[in-house]
């Protein structure tokens, strides 16, 4: 093999590992603890979803956002809508907050109390969509503008974080992930549920199912 | 050595520089040191995470998209409880001291943030889980990734959106990001977001990362270039 062929060899091999490397970097993150139970075979409750909302079928998009989550590969996550909120674990919320730019939110609960999931495992996740949020609004750049598709991000993303997941990647980063700061990923990709970096976090989390 | 074999030479060390520049600026995440931090929060704390629209990554940004930019002080507050524990706004009444992108003419304005103090006694709805307890006890802080709201007495520059509603007035230009506060004494800029949740948030909170440990001219001098 000459000097050459050799070269050009570890020119491949040090842009594959570059390319590796920046992979990875962007891979998923997690908020640091956990649902208590494993999210299978467990329920979710959508009765806090104003049907209406805005024009847009807020519950049937909350619906199918955990079907998108149902529907992940060898993972533990799979869920059964109830409409008994007491034997939920993922409760799904409508509310009006001032904060147009705020799309949804999650908070993580410990019993009947707020608890910090870096530190603390939840019994139990509220998912929260913003009522006055600007849905309908779309970068002017946007290829995706279907307000029940974005709305069904918004609930898919939260459910990541229910499910223990954290954002990933700077504001600005394009990728096509669910749980990017922003919802980039719906308007560029029309993504609204978990991709494959989603999957693998959760199998981290809970483990894989065979 | 022939050209081809230098310029394969040159493209390796520049791979192998992107990969090193990768590695260490985004598996660290954010590298810079912030010197200051302030715990704001009297009360239990809990984060709570939440999806935006948009996000912006300089004061050139959040600038450009605010419709006022001013130094205020918080003179008091209500809470706004919704129908959960972490359901909770606050609602700031400011004095404007200066204006730096919007009308000079302001003197107070109300400001209205996610997150603040929640008092579970006064929740107006029923948290009956499984548990069969009801409402929970005590008060905790609801904070949107880490980030406290503003404080009564404390000063801030904060970058505003108008939302044209008399009754919430103005929010937060990229929701956590267009606020930061400064010591009225000293005029340093101070972090109200613990170190490692601004290590771990990328770029969310880069008013902080930047400017905190500074004098709060610094930050200034930035809005005033931006005119």
């Amino acid at each position: 093999m000459n000097m050459k062929v050799k070269k050009k060899i570890v020119g491949i091999l040090v842009g594959a590992v570059t390319l590796s490397v920046a992979s990875s970097a962007f891979a998923y993150a997690k908020i640091g603890q956990r649902l208590t139970q494993d999210p299978y075979h467990l329920y979710y409750w959508v009765g806090g979803v104003t049907t209406n909302l805005g024009g847009y079928n807020a519950q049937n998009n909350a619906n199918l956002a955990m079907n998108a989550w149902n529907s992940t590969p060898n993972t533990k996550v799979y869920m059964y809508q109830t409409t008994d909120q007491k034997a939920s674990v993922m409760d799904f919320h409508s509310e009006y907050h001032a904060d147009v730019n705020e799309l949804g939110w999650t908070a993580f609960y410990d019993g009947n109390s707020p608890c910090d999931p870096r530190v603390t495992k939840w019994s139990w996740a509220q998912m929260h969509i913003n009522s006055n949020s600007a849905i309908s609004w779309f970068n002017s750049s946007a290829t995706y503008h279907d307000p029940n598709g974005k709305q069904q991000h918004v609930l898919a993303h939260e459910a990541g974080h229910g499910f223990g997941l954290d954002h990933i990647g700077t504001y600005s980063w394009t990728a096509n992930r669910l749980m990017l700061q922003t919802s980039s990923s719906y308007d560029n990709y029309g993504t609204k549920g978990p991709t494959d970096d989603e999957v693998a976090g959760v199998q981290e989390i809970y483990g894989k199912l065979y | 050595m022939k050209l081809t074999t230098k310029w394969s030479i040159a493209g390796m060390f520049l791979v192998v520089g992107a990969a090193a520049y990768l590695f260490v600026g985004l598996t660290s995440r954010n590298s810079s040191a912030v010197p200051v931090a302030i715990d704001e929060t009297t009360d239990p704390a809990v984060v709570t995470h939440a999806s935006y629209e948009k996000l912006y990554s300089s004061v050139v940004e959040l600038y450009q998209n605010s419709d006022l930019v001013a130094e205020v002080k918080v003179q008091d507050q209500e809470t706004i409880l919704g129908d959960t524990a972490a359901s909770v706004q606050t609602l700031s009444h400011v004095l404007v001291k200066q204006v730096y992108k919007g009308d000079v003419n302001l003197k107070t304005v109300p400001i209205t943030e996610s997150g603040g103090i929640s008092d579970f006694s006064k929740l107006k709805g029923n948290e009956v889980r499984s548990s069969g307890h009801e409402k929970p006890a005590g008060i905790e802080e609801v904070t949107r990734e880490g980030s406290p709201v503003i404080k009564p007495g404390y000063s801030y520059i904060v970058f505003l959106k108008d939302t044209k509603d008399p009754k919430w007035g103005f929010t937060i230009t990229g929701s956590v990001q267009g606020k930061i506060r400064f010591d009225e004494g000293t005029g340093q800029i101070l972090a109200t977001v613990q170190n490692e949740i601004r290590n771990e948030t990328g770029d969310l909170f880069f008013l902080q990362n930047e400017f905190a440990g500074k004098d709060k001219n610094s930050l200034v001098d930035e809005i005033k270039k931006t005119k």
